[in-house]
């Protein structure tokens, strides 16, 4: 009797053998925020410590006492936070732009292009040339009573307006991969708008994008070294008057240089790890 | 595979207004920034007729100016060549220890920001080889760095091309007695470099925007130039009529370029049956600033 058993105790049995799993405690929104609370510290940290080194708040500490390495650390915390600062900022200002083409409005669509094709057109420098030489010409004067607040306000500036067109690009492409299948079906089983966007494009569009947004913003980071010519006291501005003192070129330099791959390198290799986890196959 | 399409579908009749009415508010918005630029731009006296003609008085230092960017260009192009080309066939050696090698040069030579090295050359180099200072020139540090940093990103991409390559051609090659080198120069590295030139003219573009970092090294190249003439007092400071037209002359410049990267593309497809694989995407490699 125990091998032959009736349909409705097969039932059961399979019923039993696949019991849902008893449901998951709260703990793991909770630990979320917490990840989150903590990231935001330590980021404050970061952000504290790196505006001290670069400058622009004065404690009690000498710099003096560090004595060579005080222009490799004021160098790198002002490269550091500029490269934070112009991140943020083109990633927003990027991120308007892409939303600007993607509508179905023409003339924002227009724009926006127009402002990309210039962007890919002209070097940084000139842009530099406009913004640093500029603004102060048509009467826009930041930061008048701190010269240094005032040429990193503007080099963060350029490197924005430079900057969001090449991350719009990357947020444009990182569309593109989504099919249009994906959406029509969303639409097809009623989802509206903001659920179609929300629940099926930005997840897929999220894992194209990284890739090549991780690339700009190395880009971005490796031309921060051109605000040094405009009064900002970056990482590589301060090699020229090290080895003019004398200093052991290969040593500056070379200082510089393992400065500059560690924030590179470690960045490449997170997005691409990333880009092979989230590779989605079609 | 628009975009639009994945977003939005066709609009009805709402939608269709609402467009409407947010592209009315557009125009508003965009002419009265425009407009508001304009006034700050024309009462300052910054487009006055003054200016501009100061620039047209200058126009030979913009020629000199431009004649020296394609200098740079073109030197640090064939330059850039001939590292690539050395730097691939590093990359792809038989002895373990030399790809280490190779592939950890090309790694530090893309993770370094351009202007440091064309600073180690300028400010560097004479104070290493004292012998060699007369040779030091913005020029020379210009192009070494440009060549090292583009050779090197160019030789990423002609390792794709190389990888997108069938199989089949390296094994015909090795099966009728050419060794690797001989294989590589004159099978697959032609092929390569043809399926890859859309890429290569794309770099092309970011070269010629990277002689602007000539400025830095008081290398007298087009942003030099306008640099000058912003600061003549008897051109009356023409700041802003002389970095337009910079821009416009590199905007010439590089949208000719990208033509050419288009046309070439399109020629590609053409004649290659190859479909394109994920290896051969001219778009990653270059625009990314």
């Amino acid at each position: 009797m125990s091998m032959q058993q009736m349909p409705a105790q097969r039932e059961q049995t399979r019923n039993k053998q696949a019991a849902p799993p008893p449901p998951t405690k709260g703990g793991g929104g909770a630990k979320v925020v917490v990840a989150m609370v903590v990231g935001l510290v330590l980021l404050g940290i970061l952000l504290a410590l790196l505006l001290i080194g670069a400058g622009f708040f004065k404690v009690g500490f000498d710099f003096e006492r560090l004595g060579i390495a005080r222009p490799f650390v004021e160098g790198f915390s002002t490269t550091l936070l500029l490269t934070l600062c112009s991140g943020l900022g083109s990633v927003l200002v990027g991120a308007l732009l892409a939303v600007m083409a993607v509508s179905p409005i023409p003339v924002l669509v227009r724009a926006s292009s127009l402002y990309v094709r210039l962007m890919r057109n002209v070097p940084l420098l000139v842009v530099f040339l406009f913004v640093v030489f500029g603004l102060p010409r048509l009467g826009v004067f930041l930061f008048q009573d701190n010269p240094r607040a005032q040429y990193f306000t503007l080099a963060v500036i350029t490197m924005v307006s430079y900057t969001c067109a090449f991350v719009c690009e990357a947020i444009r492409s990182g569309f593109n991969t989504v099919p249009p299948g994906q959406a029509e079906a969303a639409r097809a089983i009623g989802m509206n708008f903001t659920q179609t966007l929300g629940q099926v494009v930005l997840p897929q569009a999220f894992r194209a994008v990284v890739p090549p947004l991780g690339s700009t913003l190395i880009a971005m980071t490796k031309n921060t070294a051109i605000a040094g010519g405009f009064s900002v006291a970056e990482a590589t501005s301060v090699s020229k008057p090290l080895v003019e003192q004398g200093y052991n070129v290969l040593i500056v330099f070379g200082i510089i240089a393992v400065g500059y791959l560690c924030i590179t390198l470690p960045t490449s290799r997170v997005v691409a790890v990333f880009e092979k986890k989230a590779k989605v196959i079609r | 595979m628009s975009a639009q399409q994945v977003l939005f579908d066709a609009p009805g009749p709402k939608a269709r207004r609402r467009n409407r009415i947010i592209e009315i508010a557009s125009y508003a918005v965009f002419a009265l920034v425009v407009a508001s630029i304009l006034y700050v731009f024309i009462s300052k006296g910054e487009l006055s007729a003054k200016k501009w003609n100061g620039v047209a008085l200058a126009w030979r230092y913009l020629l000199s100016g431009l004649g020296n960017t394609l200098l740079a260009s073109v030197l640090a192009t064939v330059a850039a060549v001939v590292v690539a080309v050395v730097l691939t066939a590093g990359r792809l050696a038989e002895a373990r220890a030399v790809r280490v090698v190779f592939t950890a040069i090309v790694e530090f030579f893309q993770g370094m920001p351009l202007v440091l090295m064309i600073f180690f050359f300028y400010f560097g180099f004479p104070r290493l080889i004292p012998a060699l200072q007369p040779l030091i020139s913005p020029l020379f540090a210009l192009v070494a760095g440009l060549a090292l940093y583009n050779g090197s990103v160019m030789s990423e991409v002609l390792r794709a091309g190389l990888d997108s390559l069938p199989k089949g051609q390296s094994e015909a090659a090795y099966a009728i007695g050419l060794q690797k080198g001989q294989a590589l120069q004159y099978v697959l590295l032609p092929q390569a470099i043809r399926a890859m030139l859309p890429s290569l003219v794309a770099q092309l573009i970011v070269l010629v925007k990277d002689t602007a970092l000539g400025y830095l090294v008081l290398y007298f190249e087009l942003t030099r130039a306008a640099d000058l003439i912003r600061s003549t007092y008897s051109l009356g400071f023409p700041l802003f009529p002389a970095t337009i037209v910079v821009a416009v002359i590199f905007i010439i410049l590089n949208e000719a370029l990208h033509h050419l990267a288009g046309w070439l593309e399109g020629r590609q497809r053409n004649i290659t049956e190859n479909i394109e694989t994920d290896a051969i995407v001219p778009t990653t490699v270059a625009d990314h600033g």
